[in-house]
């Protein structure tokens, strides 16, 4: 297939060297003042590590920020002038594993409904792609896909296929039925189970790869909807009101090469089938075996083929489910961490774009920020320990502390609270109550998810160990819609954070218990975090706290997948009951 | 939900997966690295000797 001449523009390496300026001077300056910390003559070895963990860490955390700042000046920037509707045939994939039928289809039957509605039916096909391994949901599908195929008799086509052995696990699925029936499309728009996308996004998303021939795929910003527990409910705010700056900012930053989230995206069949046939890496797993994390991956070879691969922002009406409660999410978190580390051997995979390559390394420091945060924790006390008495506060040395502390907090909170600012000129704050309920749902979540995080790098800092000791972490299904967890559970999943933290507690208070109260922020958390899990896993708070636009004013498609659902289930008490 | 195997059956067959194939060739990604073992021995050899 050929591919257009590539477009040249100079803003994204501009924006690129920008960034990556910003990380490296913040992680500079909080090195210097870490060393103007200590105030003496030099800095032995211990110090010295916990120092470039501090650099590292910082410069990782300045890098967010940064996405998100240049995402809140370069946000509404694209004046959308929808190009005519696509003529070409589109196939909207949906993989499936373990999951729960029913709501699975009534999302399909949905998105059927619209495209109906739209009069483009005829343009679309549904495939719903089972890699479900248990035969009793495997009935369920084929009794709910029945009632599917009724539903959509007079619109799209939808087709079911369910493969025996799970060879790729979800890339070898699209690719199984790429290889099948990739060549009666011209277009694919790969969705998750728990996607919903609306009818005139997966329209508009036709017609952008239509009119932009050198275009290989485009990514939607995903937003959470469905969200019911605290936990939930928090991660699809946070995820819905920051994301628009954030994925402006990576839309800028990554230009023609990605990202690509696995998931409600739109890919063109041929450049995908030629580009991105993943190999199986040598060795076992965890660092060989199938790609776990293919998306990045596949992003990566459709740039290094020459295609575009662009992040739409502006584009709306896509949506997806979150994880219900920190389990859920840790599980998740597990496969994606080893996916992730597989991008170590994948760092010098040949002719890849150089940006590809540190879109990987990003991938890799999502992860590896837990434990250089640990290892910074770990090696400050120790040196504490050494310097005995000269480390905490004194006059010399308050003023670096306090400039060090001003500009972590700032790389944490100054672009949620720069969103906030911009959303109360904007508008933007009233689709989600108003600026007051905003400010008081952004405190909220920083507090959350403050308590969290010493949590969260305890979970990934023993997902990295498990990694990197071998250990597989298989392909565990997703269990959506289940939320409130019972304290047995919550123990078994945490308790180790608590044995962890309590042991930790001991040593400090025995051999400084000077330190008490300055790790006391990480400490505490970890010795609540069975009731912290266990807690945020229900519904708790107001209904207007955390509000998104979408629970304010349910979207048509949401509004079809209930109706969709609703008639299902009365038909089946029916059936049932006769 | 009650099952009745045969009509899902029946419906599965009427939805198969259109007959079109498209190739999706295997790519490479692992990049071969050959270390100058021999080499990097002699001079670690040379080095450890001194």
């Amino acid at each position: 297939m050929t591919r257009p001449a590539p477009r040249s523009d100079w803003t994204v390496p501009a924006l690129r060297l920008g960034i990556v300026a910003f990380a490296l001077t913040n992680g500079i300056i909080g090195y210097l003042l870490f060393r103007g910390y200590w105030a003496r003559g030099g800095v032995d070895w211990v110090e010295g590590a916990a120092g470039i963990a501090m650099f590292l860490g910082l410069t990782w955390l300045a890098w967010g920020a940064g996405v998100g700042l240049l995402g809140l000046f370069t946000l509404g920037r694209r004046p959308a002038i929808e190009p005519p509707p696509a003529t070409g045939r589109t196939a909207v994939l949906v993989p499936i594993y373990n999951e729960d039928p029913a709501s699975t289809f009534a999302r399909v039957a949905a998105m059927c409904t619209g495209l109906d509605r739209l009069g483009v039916a005829d343009r679309f096909d549904i495939a719903i792609l089972s890699d479900t391994t248990s035969d009793a949901i495997a009935l369920e599908e084929a009794g709910w896909f029945a009632q599917l195929a009724r539903h959509a008799e007079d619109g799209c086509r939808v087709f079911y296929r369910r493969r025996e052995i799970n060879h790729g696990r979800k890339a070898g699925n699209i690719e199984d039925f790429i290889t099948r029936s990739g060549a009666a499309y011209d277009y694919a728009v790969i969705l998750d189970a728990d996607s919903l996308v609306a009818a005139e996004t997966l329209v508009a998303m036709a017609a952008r790869m239509e009119a932009s021939p050198d275009v290989g795929l485009i990514q939607t910003v995903p937003q959470i909807v469905s969200g019911h527990s605290l936990f939930g409910r928090i991660v699809q705010f946070s995820a819905n009101y920051y994301s628009a700056a954030f994925a402006a900012g990576t839309a800028m930053l990554q230009g023609a090469e990605g990202p690509y989230w696995g998931h409600n995206a739109i890919v063109r069949m041929r450049a995908f089938a030629e580009s991105c046939g993943l190999p199986v890496l040598s060795g076992k797993p965890p660092f060989g075996g199938a790609i776990l994390s293919h998306d990045y991956v596949e992003a990566a070879l459709l740039a290094r083929m020459g295609w575009r691969v662009e992040l739409h922002p502006d584009l709306g009406g896509s949506f997806e489910e979150g994880p219900e409660n920190l389990v859920e999410f840790a599980k998740r978190d597990r496969r994606w961490c080893q996916g992730n580390l597989q991008y170590l051997r994948l760092l010098i995979a040949p002719r890849l774009r150089l940006w590809s390559r540190v879109v990987f390394a990003q991938g890799i420091m999502s992860y590896m920020a837990s434990p250089l945060w640990f290892a910074f924790l770990a090696l400050a006390a120790i040196a504490a320990d050494r310097a005995s008495g000269t480390f905490w506060l004194r006059p010399s040395n308050t003023g670096p502390a306090l400039l060090l502390t001003a500009q972590v907090i700032a790389l944490l909170l100054l672009p949620r609270l720069l969103i906030l600012l911009r959303g109360a000129f904007d508008g933007t704050n009233r689709l989600y109550g108003g600026t007051g309920r905003v400010l008081v749902s952004v405190v909220c979540e920083v507090v959350f998810t403050t308590a969290l995080a010493p949590i969260m790098l305890m979970v990934q800092c023993r997902a990295i160990w498990q990694i990197l000791t071998g250990r597989d972490g298989g392909w565990p299904s997703t269990q959506r819609g289940t939320s409130q967890l019972d304290s047995v559970t919550a123990w078994r999943a945490v308790g180790w954070i608590v044995a962890f933290a309590a042991a930790a507690t001991i040593v400090v208070i025995v051999s400084m218990p000077e330190a008490v109260a300055w790790l006391s922020p990480v400490l505490v958390p970890m010795l609540l975090s069975p009731f912290l899990v266990q807690w945020s896993s229900g519904p708790r708070g107001p209904k207007w706290l955390f509000q998104t636009p979408q629970e304010r004013s349910m979207p048509h498609v949401d509004q079809d997948r209930h109706r969709v659902l609703d008639s299902w289930r009365m038909i089946d008490k029916a059936e049932a009951a006769s | 939900m009650k099952h009745d195997t045969e009509a899902y059956m029946q419906a599965l067959s009427a939805h198969q997966l259109p007959d079109a194939p498209l190739a999706m060739p295997r790519q490479e990604l692992e990049r071969r690295i050959r270390w100058p073992r021999l080499g990097f021995m002699r001079v670690l050899f040379a080095f450890s000797a001194r």
